[in-house]
């Protein structure tokens, strides 16, 4: 994974020195809360509803051990002892002290990592596939390009004040595991007939108030020519995004209302004026991050030879003493097997997903002890690195097939080997108004509910991949209007009040959800989710996924089991 | 009225209305539709100053518009900021091309003398990715220079 | 400043002040002595808009002197709990078990105990088997 040079290392240990002093300001009452607002948000300091939370950028998701060590020191040390994983690759601290945060940026700054951008009007942490550089099915890895676009980014003069906040997301993969269609730019990296890489241009997507999927820009730019354009594309946005609303002020709209031909023609001309010659050490240093993001030294394993992880039945053997393939530690090992290991690009490797949505828990979040957990199976078993998913997970990126069985019995002795990667219960929620400023209805205990309520179905019938997501505000943090089965938070009338949307998905063939009816009250949520599984269970056919299904049935049958007379609801 | 003109290399330069007012200020153009419109042919070659001014401190058009100013359009004279813009935006001024800052009377209180003397010795010295008219050279570049 | 008021035109109705302490940044509540507590039992329950908006005066000045940020007066019951369940959240929340079988009082002693304020919290709980 990427290293900081003495440059890296000069600007995060400044810019920590630099907050220091802002917040020494702040406290002797130098500057009121309304000129230190915009300096904390710059480095990711909010207020929420009980405490300051500082969001901390993982670029593209990647974690070293050492990392995941030093964020488990600060939850223990200056928060609570836990963290709270983002569906944007961060990592939220929920209770630190104003006055411990120029420590916690010096910690940060001490194992390469910060908080700036992660907040405010400008580029954000940029976002990835957490399978980069090793699934199976990559053909270009995306980490070198996210890490030159991170460092592009970061401190930006001409983008650190846009109309509004700005996301990109990459993938090197045809299948989009990034959602690149729901952000503000994403980019699909391809391989050209050449070998050299082609990028396509996705723009204009977005959730929140007004979702929309992307619409391809640009296709097939060159390596050489990205920067320069995507650098006349934020300029375009910066001069012309609307800045009378902020509900209008995304690039998303600025599209809807001039078109695309029309924009794609003013970028065209900033572009043809831009000096490229800028740009152009860009090339060294794109194959100097490429250098850097070498393969580790994977055990090479000869094709012929096909290392299979331990079957169940051995397990159960050495574990129990019987080989009783219904052993229930034989069959828990057997659906982690099938559910939350992926397909690695390394032979005799697999990616292992580590689930933070144990059905009493709190999506997302992850307790210090199991930070170093996580840390410590790393170094044993997956050379030290791991990946933060944008659905809220974890990810072992290099295990050896061999050693799946060790690592399941490591995590199943800490309570993570829930086996419920991309089933209904791995649910994406916010933190809705349990914790956000923002919100306006609650995320978690809906999410628990919902989980508590279909795991047993999850388990005996084959549901397979199908995505619940809950947001607690129209913001949509956690993707609702992606999901398979969306759940949006409001209040009526003081009352906690859930709308359902149903179709949605965030992959290559992104699409938006649609809404079923009025609202629901929060404890008719669950069983309400349970009947839509129901009539997809009944409905579909052979191993069509739920928004085939939706797509080919319609809204009815589902709308049906949502408010059908059986189920009379009585609204708030 | 007096504005503090604020310049790289740290110098503060009292100004008055006389001289803000024989500069030209731009306005910028909200509507993509209507287009460019700063009557650029005159005022590249133009000897007067030329003004930007910021509408607020979360505005930043006027960083891409001065940028645009320099690099598209050759502009090489004088470029000012001016309007509601504090301290922490006096680094990105630089770096966008301008030669500086206007300071009304109200900002320059509001802030204080200390915190628009410190922005001029900023902690964060680099433009880090970024190299722009402030001469400081990119982190991309260094590590050129350094390889070869 | 914004001074929210969560409150109709009613001098029958009561309210607590709430604000984030700036240091901590943690939720507190004015007293009586014109004090901040982060204990719910201790806030000074307002009854009439003269007490209401003498407490919000003490709280702009306490903002202006950096001791507070974000001061506003919100609706609550006759001992301080508030009405509106954005507000019952911030006092008592989260309402999810966020660290099972650890105290978190651990991490920050001075934190203060769940009041019976948090009463309150059960009567919105979602599942409706609390």
């Amino acid at each position: 994974m990427y290293q900081y040079d003495q440059h890296d290392q000069k600007l995060v240990d400044q810019r920590s020195q630099e907050f220091r002093q802002q917040v020494s300001r702040r406290l002797s009452g130098l500057i009121s809360e309304d000129e230190f607002k915009p300096l904390r948000l710059m480095n990711g300091l909010y207020l929420q509803l009980h405490a300051y939370m500082l969001r901390v950028a993982i670029p593209y998701g990647v974690l070293s051990s050492a990392q995941m060590r030093k964020l488990a020191y600060i939850a223990d040390r200056y928060d609570r002892g836990y963290g709270h994983f983002t569906t944007r690759q961060n990592i939220q601290f929920n209770w630190p002290a104003l006055v411990d945060t120029p420590d916690i940026l010096d910690e940060l700054a001490s194992i390469q990592m910060h908080a700036i951008q992660t907040s405010g009007n400008c580029i954000r942490n940029i976002t990835t596939d957490p399978f980069a550089g090793v699934a199976a099915d990559e053909e270009v890895d995306p980490r070198p390009l996210a890490e030159l676009l991170r460092q592009w980014s970061t401190l930006h003069p001409e983008f650190r004040y846009l109309p509004r906040k700005f996301k990109f997301a990459i993938t090197g993969s045809a299948n989009d595991r990034a959602a690149i269609k729901v952000h503000d730019i994403g980019l699909r990296l391809k391989s050209g007939a050449d070998g050299k890489v082609l990028v396509d241009i996705w723009l204009g997507g977005g959730q929140g108030r007004t979702p929309k999927i992307a619409q391809l820009f640009r296709e097939n730019v060159s390596i050489t020519e990205l920067l320069p354009y995507l650098e006349a594309t934020m300029r375009v946005y910066n001069r012309y995004g609307r800045r009378d609303n902020k509900y209008k002020a995304r690039i998303k709209i600025l599209l809807a209302e001039v078109g695309l031909a029309e924009l794609q023609a003013e970028v065209e001309e900033v572009f043809s004026k831009i000096d490229k010659s800028r740009f152009e050490p860009v090339e060294a240093e794109l194959s100097r991050l490429d250098s850097r993001f070498i393969k580790p030294l994977y055990h090479e394993i000869p094709e012929d030879e096909n290392p299979e992880p331990d079957e169940p039945a051995n397990l159960a053997v050495s574990l129990t003493g019987t080989s009783d393939l219904n052993a229930p530690v034989a069959h828990e090992y057997n659906r982690w097997l099938e559910r939350n290991v992926k397909q690695h690009k390394q032979h005799g490797y697999a990616i292992v997903v580590v689930s933070l949505k144990r059905i009493e828990g709190i999506p997302g979040d992850a307790s210090a002890d199991e930070m170093r957990e996580f840390a410590s199976i790393a170094d044993d078993y997956s050379h030290s690195e791991l990946r933060v998913t944008h659905r809220q997970n974890v990810v072992l990126p290099h295990v050896k097939q061999t050693d799946l069985a060790s690592v399941w019995q490591r995590l199943s002795d800490a309570n993570l080997a829930t086996s419920n990667i991309d089933l209904p219960s791995d649910i994406i929620a916010c933190p809705g108004m349990d914790y956000c400023a923002l919100a306006t209805a609650r995320s978690i205990p809906v999410a628990q509910e919902i989980a508590a309520h279909i795991r047993a179905k999850e388990k005996v019938t084959s549901v397979g991949d199908l995505s619940v997501n809950i947001s607690g505000c129209i913001n949509a943090c956690a993707h609702h209007h992606v999901a398979n089965i969306g759940i949006l938070g409001l209040d009526r009338g003081g009352v906690e009040n859930y709308q359902i949307t149903l179709g949605g998905r965030s992959d290559e063939n992104a699409r938006i959800g649609e809404r079923m009816g009025r609202g629901l009250l929060a404890s008719e949520i669950a069983p309400a989710v349970d009947r839509i599984i129901d009539v997809y269970l009944d409905k579909r056919q052979l191993t069509e996924t739920f928004s085939d299904t939706y797509q080919r049935i319609g809204k009815a049958a589902f709308k049906d089991s949502i408010y059908g007379d059986d189920h009379a609801i009585q609204t708030a | 009225m007096q504005y503090r003109l604020l310049s790289s290399g740290g110098e503060v330069r009292l100004v008055d209305d006389e001289w803000v007012n024989a500069a030209i200020t731009i306005a910028l153009q909200t509507e993509l539709e209507t287009g460019d419109n700063y009557a650029l042919e005159k005022l590249v070659s133009s000897e007067q100053v030329l003004l930007i001014e910021f509408q607020s401190v979360a505005d930043g058009r006027g960083f891409s518009s001065a940028a645009e100013l320099r690099e598209n359009d050759g502009y090489k004279g004088l470029l000012y900021a001016c309007g509601r813009l504090n301290p922490d935006q006096l680094t990105l001024a630089f770096q966008c091309g301008f030669d500086g800052m206007v300071v009304d009377e109200q900002g320059w209180v509001s802030y204080g003398e200390a915190a628009w003397q410190q922005a001029l010795k900023p902690v964060v010295d680099s433009g880090y990715a970024q190299t722009r008219w402030n001469a400081i050279d990119s982190i991309w570049m260094l590590r050129g220079a350094a390889v070869r | 400043m914004t001074m929210k008021n969560n409150r109709e035109n009613d001098d029958k109705r009561m309210g607590i002040i709430i604000a984030n302490d700036l240091r901590s940044g943690l939720t507190v509540f004015l007293t009586v002595a014109g004090e901040w507590t982060e204990q719910l039992s201790e806030a000074m329950v307002v009854v009439d808009e003269i007490g209401a908006s003498d407490a919000l005066s003490i709280a702009a000045k306490d903002e202006a002197d950096n001791i507070v940020t974000g001061a506003y007066l919100t609706d609550s019951s006759e001992s301080g709990e508030p009405i509106v369940l954005r507000e019952a959240l911030r006092v008592c929340g989260p309402s999810v078990d966020y660290q099972p079988g650890r105290s978190y009082s651990k991490c920050h002693p001075g934190l203060p105990s769940r009041s019976a304020a948090c009463q309150v919290e059960l009567a919105y709980s979602v599942s409706g088997e609390a």
